[in-house]
């Protein structure tokens, strides 16, 4: 393997793991609060990368579709937490998580009738070609991607750490009574929750459907249940070590898939991951116990 | 059809009656699918051989995938069963050795001498297992460790103190879920003659859930007709083939919200509809229920009293419990400073002290909930302290909580039944035996009638009265025949009527031999009743004696309304 | 400025307090006492809407019964729970800012937390601390500062005493009269040591079993013999 190779792998574990994490962020939000576990989100990456697609049929502008999946998303999932998940929060966690696997077989159904069960193409021309850097080749939609995800990740933080949605949120995360003693509007903050979350899943959705010239009902199957995975592994509702999680996953995958041959899948690496980590660690690895 | 329903039987006792949540039940299926169909077509065994083995096989992963999930937190515990239904779909493609995503295939059938069963032949095979785990599961239910099951379902906290080991219990249930679940695996193997991994993923675990969370969860009734149903509703609908995970999700969704107990599960709108037609059919049809059980009540109450007096008779020690430097400390704070007292049989000892004195932990560390980091205690001359709270409770050191922890959905009676098996029923073996025995019963209700709940009996737990439901903790607590018996602010809440009536119930269960510490905050009640009190302050014991000296104690006065010290 | 009317609060079986009427005045420290179980703290959750409560409840002359308690809040109402709530993993500095979140003047509000800090030197030397390091004397002295820092009309606290060595009360109590009295603030009071919490009221009432069993100026109230009865027994 030469050093390009190695490097371009390293490329793409990157990649992946940065989509990997945007996407659990936002599940990780969700538990920290609610402790629901939302796997739902898969389907809300999908309704993005649907609505991307078509979005961008009608106007040509990729940027302006993809602003618009993000927030057409950001409201599904707002309404999702109003309608579903809020009647739910007196109940068992376990019937959130059912309703929540509920809702994903009901989305993938859903656009698989909508949109017919084939892969629809989202091809970007001014996304095709790439850059050369001495080299090591990196298509325009990785860094697109890459790029995107950074911006995401710093205005994320800037938003939890600088707003006061921010600080609203990170104290609901510690304790839901006392920050409505505060005088917040802790419903609110919890739709807002919600709108970040599916709008950063949508992100997810539209820039993998591009990357991969493939938009399909079931492209969220890959990452519903590793993202839970993923939550569990990082720490229930820890952020940094969902983060952390990803990136591992993501190198784990490539390096797994590529030059070895293990008898498993790639969801089957992430879960494994899970299993043997439950065991060994219960409360994840940067949990508090 | 009858497949499925086996194999939703077989969650449901994972799940419906353990209350243990399994998402990935598809495990145990294809584990008994796999291993039938490898051993009968790569071995050449002979079918009903290869079923056995297969049995063998999923019960053992039943118990193996068991083990790991005692360790997990509830929320884990879900998504646990996920990861590990992932994992063995994943396995299943991609080690060659089970034949990869194509499965295996040219499954033979069944045969009975020789004779393969053709399609009717076949269907009376399966019709016969479902009846045979249908009643294997009605025997389960009826037998004490159905109880068990239940009450680790509804109150997990509640058991240790009655003697029930959940973990073993919780093992109990995957291994025979499994093993529900194989026999499922195995049928399907021979019907289809091809099994390949993505029959027992995810996805179909999931249909299983939803077959019982549909049909009623917890409920043979429910599971059987989920899995008819919807195993049903394809064939029917052509049209709605199409649409199959739709609808599933959807209903899912909806049930999960309006009818959480499932369309026949106990309280559902369709299942009172049928009970109250079955009762008008019956009132129709005027029948009289004999009075099976008419020993003279009173005769049998002082079968149990004499029990009780005969059984403390033969410890007579000067105390039957003391505690030596007792403490518990939780990090830098000593919730318990080197407590010691002693109580004595037949005594009605009492303890209280201010808020945050460690009158609830001083009770933990007596029950065995809370380990202590020093100190003491024996108990009949024993040492106890190191043990496990159901050994200590079966040791003779019964306990009440200060929230009432019933086991909501059953009823009375089995509340205490619970209790009361569990002195017999230790090992499986033990545990299957039935909690309906006349003898199990008998007692019960004279344990009830002891407690004034008799005419109580059937009613649901869930639905009684405060008063009623603490007496029913201290009737539950009885069924282990404890001696000494702990009550944790038993009166709080209690109207003025109810507090005279459970006043009463203690005095006579002094009489009848016991001894009895209680905590309470109602001063009234502590002074009227006990004989000796002690007075617990920030941990420390700091006054000891019969009520009349612990009112006009100083250090007492000051503990309770403060001093004026410098303000 | 808080008036309850008949109020009743129901768990379930229990009834945690029945027909509770109570007037506090403005300015007024009101002490709320009773043995454990009696309904104190349920009362407290109940002004805020923490607790499901039948009855009714004005503040400042509104009705706030239905409001949601981030409502309530923001009319000026501020809770120092039982058992200090702090956040745990924010530092001190955020424990006091989120007081005052639902404030808008950053002048006023920086002020505040350095007059906060000048008077707590502690709360300085901490600032950058987390607050599960703290004490539990100043758990509490950061509880109320988060609490007075919203610029509350009235101050709820909720047993400060509790968990806390005696030289740690007395300053709590201490402070709390300072403050009360410097601001014009409201403080209703509930707490178990009957003792600390009269030398600093004006007014107290007594629960016993969910009901107010009587209700006078504080110095009556210290000397009637009902109060031993009501925590002792008769």
């Amino acid at each position: 393997m030469t050093l390009n190779l190695l490097a371009q792998q390293l490329v793409n574990a990157i990649e992946l793991g940065s989509i990997y994490a945007m996407i659990a962020v936002g599940l990780a939000l969700v538990y920290g609060v609610l402790r629901i576990l939302h796997v739902a989100q898969a389907g809300i990456y999908s309704a993005g990368a649907f609505t991307g697609l078509f979005l961008y049929q009608k106007t040509g502008s990729c940027l302006v579709s993809l602003l618009l999946a993000m927030v057409v998303a950001g409201l599904i999932g707002a309404l999702i937490e109003r309608f579903i998940y809020r009647p739910m929060l007196t109940r068992p966690r376990i019937v959130a998580l059912i309703a929540s696997i509920g809702l994903l077989i009901c989305f993938s159904d859903i656009f698989r009738i909508v949109a017919g069960p084939n892969q629809l193409a989202f091809d970007v021309p001014s996304l095709r070609g790439s850059y050369d850097l001495g080299g090591l080749l990196i298509s325009r939609i990785d860094a697109a991607i890459l790029t995107g995800t950074a911006i995401i990740f710093v205005l994320l933080r800037t938003v939890l750490q600088k707003t006061k949605l921010g600080f609203a949120i990170r104290a609901a995360a510690q304790d839901i009574e006392t920050t409505e003693v505060m005088g917040i509007n802790v419903a609110r903050s919890v739709s807002w929750i919600f709108f970040i979350s599916s709008a950063i899943a949508a992100f997810g959705g539209v820039m993998v459907g591009i990357l991969y010239n493939a938009v399909y009902p079931d492209m969220g199957d890959m990452i519903a249940y590793k993202g839970l995975a993923l939550i569990v592994i990082g720490g229930f509702g820890s952020l940094s070590g969902t983060v952390l999680a990803s990136f591992l996953l993501a190198i784990t995958e490539t390096i797994l898939t590529t030059y070895t041959a293990v008898p498993l899948s790639r969801e089957g690496v992430a879960m494994l991951f899970l299993v043997l980590l439950i065991l060994v660690r219960p409360q994840g690895l940067l949990g508090r116990a | 059809m009858g497949i499925w329903s086996i194999v939703a039987l077989g969650l449901n006792v994972i799940t419906g009656y353990a209350g243990q949540f399994n998402l990935g039940i598809g495990v145990y299926m294809g584990t008994g699918a796999y291993t039938a169909a490898m051993l009968t077509t790569g071995a050449g065994l002979d079918v009903w051989l290869a079923l056995l083995c297969a049995l063998a096989a999923s019960a053992m992963m039943g118990f193996l995938t068991g083990l790991p999930a005692l360790r997990v937190r509830e929320d884990s515990l879900a998504v646990f069963t996920i990861g590990l239904v992932f994992v063995f779909e994943s396995l299943l493609i991609y080690l060659p050795y089970f034949g990869g995503p194509v499965g295996i295939g040219r499954i033979p059938s069944v045969a009975i001498n020789g004779i393969p069963l053709g399609k009717e032949g076949y269907l009376a095979l399966v019709l016969a297992a479902v009846a045979i785990i249908i009643a294997a599961t009605l025997y389960l239910k009826r037998a004490w460790i159905g109880l068990a099951w239940a009450s680790i379902r509804e109150n997990e906290l509640a058991t240790n103190v009655i003697g029930i080991h959940p973990a073993r219990f919780k093992l109990y249930a995957f291994t025979v879920g499994a093993t529900f679940a194989g026999l499922g695996g195995i049928l399907y193997a021979h019907f289809i003659h091809y099994v390949t991994p993505y029959d027992f993923g995810f996805l179909p675990s999931i249909y299983v859930l939803v077959m019982i969370v549909f049909g009623g969860i917890g409920t043979i009734r429910g599971a059987v007709f989920g899995a008819c149903f919807l195993t049903l509703l394809p064939e029917l609908f052509r049209f709605v083939q199409d649409y199959r995970n739709l609808i599933y999700g959807a209903t899912l969704i909806a049930l999960i919200l309006y009818e959480p107990r499932g369309v026949l599960g106990d309280g559902s709108y369709v299942w009172r509809l049928i009970l109250a037609a079955w009762r008008y059919v019956r009132t129709v049809f005027a029948g009289v229920s004999p009075a099976i059980y008419d020993k003279p009540a009173a005769a049998v109450r002082k079968e149990v009293e004499q029990t009780l007096t005969g059984h403390l008779a033969s410890c007579a020690q000067d105390s039957l419990l003391q505690t030596r430097d007792l403490t518990r400390r939780f990090g830098g704070l000593i919730a318990v400073n080197a407590v010691n007292i002693d109580v004595f049989p037949q005594e009605i000892f009492g303890v209280i002290g201010p808020n945050g004195a460690g009158k609830t932990t001083f009770f933990n560390l007596l029950s065995g909930t809370t380990s202590c980091t020093g100190g003491k205690i024996k108990f009949k001359n024993h040492d106890i302290h190191g043990f496990s709270p159901y050994r200590i409770a079966r040791l003779g050191i019964g306990r009440t909580f200060q929230i009432v922890r019933p086991f909501g959905e059953l009823s009375v009676i089995d509340n205490v039944l619970v209790g009361l098996g569990s002195r017999f029923c230790t090992g499986f073996v033990g545990a299957l035996g039935l909690h309906n025995r006349k003898s199990f019963r008998d007692e019960a209700r004279a344990i009830l009638a002891q407690t004034r709940l008799g005419d109580y009996e059937d009613e649901v737990a869930r639905n009684l009265p405060l008063g009623l439901l603490r007496r029913l903790e201290i009737a539950r607590a009885l069924g282990l025949r404890p001696d000494l018996i702990l009550l944790d602010e038993s009166f709080s809440g209690l109207s003025h009527n109810e507090a005279l009536s459970l006043l009463d119930l203690i005095h006579s269960l002094r009489e009848a031999g016991m001894t009895i510490i209680l905590i309470e905050h109602n001063m009234q009640i502590t002074m009227k009743i006990c004989d000796r009190i002690a007075v617990l302050d920030r941990g420390m014991k700091i006054a000891e004696g019969t009520p009349a000296e612990i009112r006009n104690n100083t250090a007492v006065i000051t503990a309770y309304l403060g001093s004026d010290g410098h303000a | 400025m808080l008036e309850l009317s008949d109020v009743h609060v129901n768990f379930g079986h229990v009834q945690a307090l029945r027909s509770v009427s109570i007037k506090v005045p403005e300015g007024c420290i009101f002490a709320v006492l009773g043995a454990n179980g009696a309904g104190k703290t349920t009362l407290l959750r109940a002004v805020l809407g923490l607790n499901k409560a039948k009855g009714g409840i004005r503040f400042a002359g509104v009705d706030i019964a239905s409001f949601p308690t981030f409502e309530r809040v923001r009319l000026g109402i501020a809770l120092v729970p039982e058992g200090r709530r702090l956040f745990p993993e924010f530092t001190v500095e955020e424990n006091l800012r989120i007081g005052t979140i639902s404030r808008n003047n950053r002048a006023e509000i920086t002020n505040d937390i350095a007059e906060i800090c000048e008077i707590f030197p502690f709360l300085k030397e901490r600032y950058r601390q987390q607050a599960y390091t703290l004490s539990g004397g100043e758990g509490q002295m950061l509880a109320i500062a988060r609490a007075l820092l919203s610029r509350p009309k009235m101050l709820l606290l909720d047993e400060p005493s509790a968990g806390l060595m005696p030289i740690a009360v007395a300053e709590t109590f201490h402070y709390i009269a300072q403050i009360s009295k410097k601001k014009g603030l409201t403080v209703l009071l509930v707490e178990q040591n009957a003792a600390k919490a009269l030398s600093i009221a004006d007014r107290a009432g007594v629960l016993e079993l969910g009901r107010l069993v009587f209700e006078d100026e504080a110095a009556a109230v210290m000397v009637d013999d009902r109060i031993k009865e009501a925590y002792l027994g008769g």
